[in-house]
């Protein structure tokens, strides 16, 4: 009892040592971005002075031009030098981060759909084993190769439309495995139901299977086009003539033109710019971010 | 089941919706893995010239990437700070990481506004975090530390040389400590409450319990994150290109980073160095595959026993 007492004790001071520690590492989280948008309010002068106190005067102007001075500079098919602004820059991240995350969940979910309900045939295996195997499998460098066959076979290398199509429609990857065991763990009952009706094996899988799913293909579209839609070095790889607006903060960081600034707050309340959209779509559905799925359909 | 003559009906109407489900994620998966990768591999025993394309080299290219890792700084620095970064990553975010997990764990002091603050980082684009994180280290941590704790003249953690490395290795560890921290601690959540109650009414100690119940019940999730982490050494960039675009110091390159801005067309696919980056590729990939396979044998093998 005494030791247990003694335990007990110790695992107390280390908790505090440990809640202490998290809350430190949190703030230290959010100290950076809360810095930054105060910052983002001052004039350049002021920034370079004193960077530890708040604005004398808050210079909501630093967003309006930092909107403005938001562009990049790339090259058409022709090698003529094209201006990408802030809404050309949108546009191509909803296609590239939402419409590529649509294409590939839903080729996702369907090939562990029909893997896990018609297993009889032996090829579903196989299909599991390829998904298992290439998460394991560590394979480095092929990127050159992926890019030579783009541009060689299909004359697509740097085409927006086709790396959100072609390039999405496949299967591999952890998703899988997700859809997987949730089809394979629901119940067939309706399935069967609409089998003994007449129903065609379509009919079944769109109208049945697939919309009791819909919370967790909803879930995991979130997930994966919130991490396209920051990822600018996938984008700077296959699509570097067709900035995202993750990429285009790059370059407007990194590669200055004429009209460009150079001035930090600028540069900052474009940072901020960039960060609003998520941060909304996180707030707005941070349930969905934080794991709570409710499935199935079968009322017991 | 292949499609026989012995099949009913309703198996052959299974077997053609199925194909015309599969044929083309399948396709798609013979063309941009199997072949994609085949394709490196060739590409490895190649060379390209400008007016014959890529052309046979043979062991060119390989011989090529042994020279320069004897004799090229970059190169030499990436191997380095790879394995340097790999270690020291593990350490904390197992050694400590799993402690405060534990902690955690037992405490149930882990609240929801902990965890939306370390998925931030998950929402907010790696470049603007890291944009926000250079001018905080070069701007603000310099004049704080003159302000407030007399340390005038520091300059700042990214512009100077002495401290870039460690800075960088910082923020590449402390940006994704949480997550790993909250993916531990569901871990955990899974062991059976009765069995951590029998321990304690035997009078266990916390790293008894640790050490014999609730690390064997994590085991398989954490060798997981082990032998899967492998192939990070080689891939893993630290986030070097948002920090310093492609013109990072040789002292700071990582073996990710390396094969990176020389894959990215920026100004042009540069086929002429591909086959020697696939080459590098296929080198790494020889180490890491048995490695990866290494290390997941031992984990299986000399791992605790969930029994």
């Amino acid at each position: 009892m005494k030791y247990s007492k003694r335990a007990k004790s110790r695992v107390s001071i280390f908790s505090i040592i440990v809640i202490a520690f998290l809350v430190i590492y949190s703030i230290s989280l959010l100290l950076p971005i809360l810095w930054g948008f105060i910052q983002s309010f001052k004039t350049e002068l002021e920034y370079s002075m004193d960077v530890l106190s708040f604005p004398k005067k808050w210079h909501f102007e630093n967003y309006k031009n930092a909107f403005n001075l938001f562009y990049t500079q790339t090259f058409d098919k022709n090698g003529n030098i094209i201006v990408v602004y802030i809404e050309d820059m949108l546009f191509n991240s909803i296609i590239t981060c939402i419409g590529s995350a649509l294409v590939q969940l839903f080729v996702t979910q369907a090939v562990a759909y029909v893997c896990a309900r018609y297993n009889k045939f032996k090829i579903t295996n196989v299909i599991v084993g390829i998904v298992i195997v290439t998460i394991v499998l560590p394979i480095v460098g092929n990127t050159p190769s992926m890019i030579t066959i783009i541009d060689k076979w299909f004359n697509s290398f740097d085409n927006i439309w086709f790396y959100s199509t072609v390039l999405q429609m496949n299967f591999l990857g952890q998703n899988f495995l997700i859809f997987y065991a949730t089809f394979l763990n629901e119940s067939k009952t309706i399935s069967e139901a609409a089998q003994v009706d007449g129903a065609s094996n379509f009919r079944i899988m769109f109208q049945i299977e697939l919309p009791i799913m819909k919370n967790i293909f909803f879930t995991l579209v979130l997930l994966t086009a919130v991490a396209n839609w920051n990822n600018y070095t996938t984008t700077l790889l296959y699509l570097p003539n067709h900035p995202t607006i993750a990429y285009g903060y790059y370059r407007f960081l990194y590669v200055k033109y004429a009209q460009q600034t150079s001035e930090p707050t600028i540069q900052i309340a474009a940072a901020m710019i960039v960060m609003l959209p998520m941060l909304a779509v996180f707030i707005a559905f941070n349930n969905k971010f934080m794991g709570n799925i409710s499935m199935g359909a079968i009322k017991e | 089941m292949a499609f026989s003559k012995k099949m009913s009906k309703r198996d052959k109407k299974d077997f053609l919706f199925l194909w015309a489900i599969l044929i083309i994620p399948l396709t798609q998966f013979v063309i941009f893995y199997v072949i994609v990768n085949i394709n490196s591999v060739l590409m490895a025993f190649q060379k390209f010239d400008v007016r014959n394309g890529f052309e046979w080299y043979g062991f060119g290219n390989f011989i090529q990437v042994f020279k320069d890792i004897g004799s090229m700084t970059a190169l030499k620095y990436a191997i380095k700070n790879s394995i340097i970064f790999y270690v020291v990553s593990f350490v904390i975010n197992n050694a400590v990481g799993l402690s405060i997990s534990y902690v955690i764990f037992k405490t149930k002091t882990i609240g929801k506004i902990f965890k939306v603050i370390v998925f931030l980082p998950s929402i907010i684009s790696s470049i603007v975090l890291i944009s926000l994180f250079i001018s905080f280290c070069d701007k603000a941590i310099p004049q704080f530390a003159a302000k407030f704790l007399g340390i005038q003249d520091m300059s700042g953690l990214l512009v100077n040389v002495k401290t870039e490395f460690a800075t960088i290795i910082f923020y590449s560890i402390w940006i994704s400590f949480g997550g790993k921290v909250v993916l531990l601690v569901g871990a955990m959540s899974s062991v059976n409450n009765s069995l951590l109650e029998a321990a304690e009414i035997d009078g266990a100690g916390p790293f008894r319990e640790f050490t014999s119940i609730v690390f064997p019940m994590i085991w398989p999730t954490w060798s997981v994150l082990v032998y899967t982490g492998i192939i990070g050494i080689f891939t893993l960039d630290m986030n070097m290109y948002s920090f310093k675009g492609s013109g990072a110091r040789p002292e700071l390159y990582t073996i990710g980073y390396f094969i990176f801005i020389r894959t990215t067309a920026l100004d042009g696919i540069r086929y002429e160095l591909y086959p020697y980056v696939s080459a590098m590729g296929l080198i790494i990939t020889a180490i890491a595959v048995p490695l990866t396979y290494i290390v997941k044998h031992s984990l299986e093998k000399f791992g605790p026993s969930v029994d």
